[in-house]
């Protein structure tokens, strides 16, 4: 990237009208994704002052505020005793935690990275997105629209619904991007099912959990769904795996999520 | 643009471009130990604490430092020392190519984390490439640093 302009406005409000002015205006998150691209950024629109980096409890909720990092996700207690360990599991792979300490958790999850682990997670997790200007939405909705408005992601909802999160990855060392991710969680009868680099933007598997919302799901049947939930996903091949290596993945973990879940 | 930080104790303004990362500027400001490998976020040795935690600094934008903290080897002289003991006696030093960014991230831990677990200290150690010593040692020496007053 290369910036004309730095600027670090104090509200979200000035961050908004600054990023409007101009087609070439962004917001800056930590930067280790923007560093990467060749864009030509007008004003780089820092939001650092503008009090985005909390983990705050609410009776029904937790709210992460978007300029929050990863390393403080990963370490949050509440998030732990609240949710279980899938988040954090869904982001220590990556790279360091001088690296973590860096990327801010708005940034990954409005970019929709077709690569993240965490995005899948958070899709489980049934999180919903507050933006600046769009209001709340769920995730799950964010991840099918077609085209984004410019919004800036202020802050990550994590409804408190008892849900328990499972969050399975392969990768081919222990650092590097996934091979294939899938996350499951259940809340009563309630689930979720979702994949993510396979590779592509994540999603969920609608028509399964529509089976699996139903009705009970008995553990003797996870071998069939998993089945069903694998013929969802488009897999596509690259230098990281094959598509039928990942779907074969996904076949795995899902049987082994339902079995774990269904108890 | 003018900022200001604190590096190593001192107060100091620097002038700095938008495009400036953090790494090259601390180079270009005395600060020989910070080293560029990957500059791109995956290797560590670049490593130093910005706000007392341990950051990248070639993936920092130098502007943003404006108001910080930074500290570097240079500036953890008795804890680099007591590190540097403990690489050496159990045979984890090597090149030394690696090993300020280690430093830092090994003082950032012993900060960081109370009483951790080999396996903890194995991931917290994890962003940090040497191509050098292998591992195992890196970690056991971390161990014994751990246990010095
Ligand atoms: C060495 C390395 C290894 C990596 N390995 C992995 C890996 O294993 N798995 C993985 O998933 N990812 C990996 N990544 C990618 C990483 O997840 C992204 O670089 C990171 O999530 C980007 O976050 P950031 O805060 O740095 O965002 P930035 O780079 O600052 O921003 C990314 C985008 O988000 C926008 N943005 C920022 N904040 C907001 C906001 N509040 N509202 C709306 N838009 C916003 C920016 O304008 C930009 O378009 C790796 C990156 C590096 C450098
Ligand atoms: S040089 Fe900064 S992480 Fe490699
Ligand atoms: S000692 Fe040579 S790279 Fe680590």
């Amino acid at each position: 990237m290369q910036i004309r302009e730095y600027v670090k406005p104090d509200t979200l409000e000035e961050a908004y009208a600054l990023l409007m002015k101009g087609k070439a205006n962004r917001i800056l998150g930590g930067c280790t994704f923007l560093k990467r691209t060749n864009l030509k950024i007008g004003t780089a629109i820092d939001l650092a002052a503008c009090g985005l980096d909390y983990i705050r409890e609410m009776d029904t909720e937790v709210a992460v505020g978007a300029y929050t990092s990863l390393r403080t996700v990963e370490t949050s207690e509440v998030i732990l005793r609240e949710f279980g360990p899938a988040l954090r599991e869904s982001m220590e792979h990556l790279i360091g935690v001088q690296l973590r300490n860096a990327i801010t958790i708005g940034a990954h999850a409005a970019s929709r990275f077709g690569f993240s682990d965490i995005i899948p997670t958070l899709l489980a997790m049934n999180a919903k997105l507050r933006f600046y200007r769009g209001g709340v939405k769920t995730l799950r909705d964010y991840m099918e629209e077609e085209r984004l408005e410019k919004d800036i992601l202020v802050e990550i909802l994590l409804p408190k619904e008892g849900r328990r999160t499972v969050v399975q990855m392969a990768r081919l060392s222990y650092s590097d991007y996934s091979v294939f991710c899938l996350a499951m969680s259940r809340a009563g009868g309630n689930w979720i099912v979702s994949a993510g680099a396979f590779p592509g933007r994540a999603k969920l598997a609608e028509r399964t959990m529509a089976v699996m919302n139903g009705g009970p799901v008995a553990r003797e049947e996870a071998a069939t769904l998993a089945e069903n939930i694998a013929a969802e996903y488009r897999f596509g091949s690259n230098y990281r795996g094959s598509a039928e290596y990942r779907r074969e993945l996904c076949r795995v973990f899902a049987r082994r999520g339902i079995e774990e879940l269904a108890q | 643009m003018k900022i200001q930080v604190t590096l190593n104790g001192k107060k100091q303004e620097w002038d700095v471009t938008p495009n400036e990362y953090l790494a090259d500027t601390l180079r270009a400001h005395g600060c020989p130990s910070v080293k560029i490998s990957c500059g791109d976020g995956a290797c560590g040795t670049c490593t130093v604490l910005l706000n007392g935690k341990p950051m990248v600094s070639c993936e920092v934008l130098s502007v943003r430092a404006d108001g910080a903290e930074i500290v570097t080897v240079e500036g953890l002289e008795e804890e680099a020392d007591k590190i540097v003991d403990c690489l050496t006696r159990l045979g984890g030093e090597g090149c030394g190519w690696c090993a300020p960014g280690f430093v830092v991230l090994a003082y950032a831990l012993k900060r960081e984390l109370h009483n951790p677990t080999y396996d903890e200290v194995k991931a917290y150690l994890n962003g940090n490439l040497c191509r050098c010593t292998g591992y195992i040692v890196r970690i056991e020496a971390v161990l014994e640093y751990l246990q010095m007053p």
